[in-house]
């Protein structure tokens, strides 16, 4: 490969090509050439690097010079932005017969205004198989592609950090402290770890803070609970590949359920942070209470052959040493009641001014029951409950109607419906685990061992299911 | 595409706790969206051949998982090719009222823009939906924005899927 540094994922990519691609920079002279240049032309495309391309004027009678002077751009590209031309290259040219001495097809594109422009050519040896129109289209559509990708991702964010300041928005003492702590985050960048129950807006914080704290550097999601050491790799292939390629790289992993994730995982997670120490950043969101595996029993469970390791989990006790830098507790709701009078005004104002719906503003009814619900979906539900009022009055004024049911007709004691029938979920959800532990022991003949690995869990935790299903049919 | 649940806007995607309900006893569901059937194959391949995954995750791949394709490219029934809306149509129904429900994308430099828009759509409108990705060879830079819009775990060809597979077969059983 031949090329600067900074242009190493590019050049490697074109190099793939079985198309020969060069790069005059601004100063008229080849700033790259790929691999495929070599095999055309038959000489070392390093020894092109440098070389004046300006047509006709070739430095020196050097083979080089004047291979480098034919591969210059129509003299109107700056005006056209892209052009195709006959090349004529030097009839000594030691390569292939379609190349000595005859004419190769060549695409240009300008990229950049006149001070900072480059020019990329791309050829096709035998003058075939390339139309220079959709060539150019060709590269214009790559950098339009890529612009748009990014806008699409721009918008995502976006979208995130406006949520990010709709969940910390409020005067309790809690949202205070929220703000406070997500713009240290937000103003350094350091591993963070972020600690709240299911639905805790999480997700758009940790966005935030990466978008104030390095919007330009590469991030890359993970959600740790599904993966395993190799799947974990792989996700995070393109995080190591920027980081190998330059030692002043730097690259974001933003680990979903990092407290789920299978401890083999985890300890590869460790491994990379270790290996690009300062560079690879953690921004790792977890439950609001994460059970810490601590060293003893961690080394106990490893040592134990029966133990299913993508089954532990828990937080690796290294892992916790990189939280330790910063983390932030993002508070229930339900204990920032002073606050969803804001946040309530907030949502719908960003629904109605997204033309979701007629709603606007919520009356009194509809304003006491958000206050009076507990909402255990936290602000992810808040914010549905709240974008399906907008959605579903037919005016401005939100009334309690509006909201979803299980909302309306909340009540203290836990009665949702007008019915007697209470429902105990963890003895349905018992029943339900045992039902299928008895068809798993069955299906696998009595070996409780291949029972366990069938429903994907430890033998440990299947034998102590039955005996606490034992436990309780005999104290029944 | 209408969802069943308002838009969670795509927050605290899959879940960990999840609700108990009738439907989630419906047959785990992985739709193959490609404009061939090369994707569809090596997925077949790899969730009926235990011995593939077994020997890479030390457990068997009694999946139970459903397989279907869904080509965009291919001309429906009204001698038009699918268009966005129609696949964003027929997503919906494939998804809606479904928890284990996986969609695996093949995404190629020519429609890179218009699967990551419809990813981003169903994380937001779906955010319990798996969503993967058969990629080819990204860009680190491409590779890490879809993973950003939804993209769970991407393979470049068939060669990468046994890993994918089992993370598949954890996330059907942790419905």
């Amino acid at each position: 490969m031949t090329s600067s540094t900074k242009i190493r994922p590019l050049a490697r990519l074109l190099d793939t090509s079985c198309c020969p691609v060069w790069v005059i920079g601004v100063d008229g002279r080849l700033a790259y050439a790929s691999a495929a240049m070599g095999q055309w032309l038959g000489i070392d495309p390093e020894s092109l690097i440098g070389r004046r391309a300006i047509s006709g004027a070739p430095e020196s009678d050097e083979l080089p010079d004047r291979i480098a002077a034919a591969l210059a751009p129509p003299a109107d590209i700056d005006s056209r932005g892209a052009a195709g031309l006959r090349l004529t290259l030097p009839t000594d040219v030691p390569a292939a017969a379609d190349a000595r001495g005859d004419w190769a097809q060549a695409n240009f594109v300008r990229l950049g205004g006149l001070h900072d422009r480059a020019v990329i050519g791309v050829c096709s040896p035998s003058g075939q198989g390339i139309d220079p129109h959709a060539a150019s289209a060709a590269f214009q559509s790559l950098t339009t592609e890529s612009t748009a990708l990014r806008q699409q991702l721009d918008d995502w964010r976006s979208r995130h950090v406006g949520l990010a300041a709709i969940v910390s928005a409020g005067s309790s003492a809690a949202a205070r402290r929220l703000r406070i702590r997500m713009n240290v985050a937000a103003s350094l960048r350091t591993h963070v770890g972020l600690f709240g129950s299911e639905g805790c807006g999480a997700d758009s914080i940790a966005t935030r803070i990466h978008q104030t704290s390095a919007p330009n550097e590469l991030l890359v999601a993970v959600e740790g609970p599904l993966m395993d050491a190799e799947l974990l790799d792989a996700t995070l292939s393109s995080v190591v590949a920027v980081l190998s390629e330059s030692p002043e790289s730097t690259a974001t992993a933003l680990v979903h359920g990092l407290d789920d994730t299978p401890i083999e995982a985890q300890e590869r997670l460790v491994e990379l942070l270790t290996t690009f120490a300062g560079r690879l950043r953690l921004i790792a969101i977890c439950g609001a209470a994460p059970k810490l595996l601590t060293e003893p029993i961690e080394q106990s469970l490893v040592d134990e052959p029966d133990v299913d390791q993508t089954t532990l989990v828990g937080l690796h006790p290294r892992i916790v040493d990189f939280l330790s830098s910063l983390s932030i507790t993002i508070p229930r709701l339900i204990s920032r009641t002073a606050d969803l009078p804001l946040l309530a005004a907030a949502v719908i104002d960003a629904r109605h001014a997204q033309g979701e719906g007629a709603g606007n503003r919520l009356s009194r009814p509809a304003l006491d029951a958000l206050v009076t619900y507990p909402w255990p979906g936290d602000f992810v539900e808040f914010n549905q409950s709240l974008r399906h009022a907008v959605r579903t009055s037919p005016q401005s004024v939100i009334g309690i109607e509006h909201l979803p049911l299980v909302v309306r007709t909340y009540r203290e004691s836990g009665n949702v419906t007008a019915t007697n029938v209470t429902i105990s979920l963890d003895d349905t959800l018992r029943r339900y685990e045992m039902q299928l532990i008895d068809e798993a022991v069955e299906a696998a003949g009595g070996n409780r061992a291949e029972a366990a690995r069938r429903l994907g869990i430890s033998r440990a935790r299947l034998l102590r299911r039955i005996d606490e299903a034992g436990q309780r049919a005999n104290e029944q | 595409m209408t969802p069943d649940v308002p838009d969670s806007e795509g927050t605290d995607r899959l879940s960990r706790g999840r609700r108990f309900s009738p439907e989630s006893l419906d047959p785990p569901t992985l739709t193959v969206i490609e404009s061939g059937s090369r994707w569809i194959k090596a997925w077949r391949f790899f969730l009926a051949h235990p011995s593939t995954t077994e020997s890479l995750t030390g457990r068997t791949s009694d999946h139970g998982i459903r397989l279907q394709s869904l080509s965009p490219e291919r001309e429906s029934e009204s001698g038009a090719a699918m268009d966005s809306d129609h696949l964003e149509s027929s997503l919906g129904d494939l998804l809606r009222g479904k928890p284990r429900v996986a969609i695996f994308w093949e995404i190629s430099a020519d429609v890179l823009l218009a699967r990551t828009a419809m990813i981003t759509t169903i994380r937001r409108q779906y955010p319990d939906c798996l969503q993967l990705a058969g990629t080819g060879a990204l860009s680190p830079l491409d590779s890490a924005a879809i993973s950003e819009l939804g993209i769970t775990a991407a393979a470049r060809g068939p060669e990468d899927l046994p890993p994918v597979a089992s993370m598949l077969q954890r996330f059907m059983r942790a419905q």
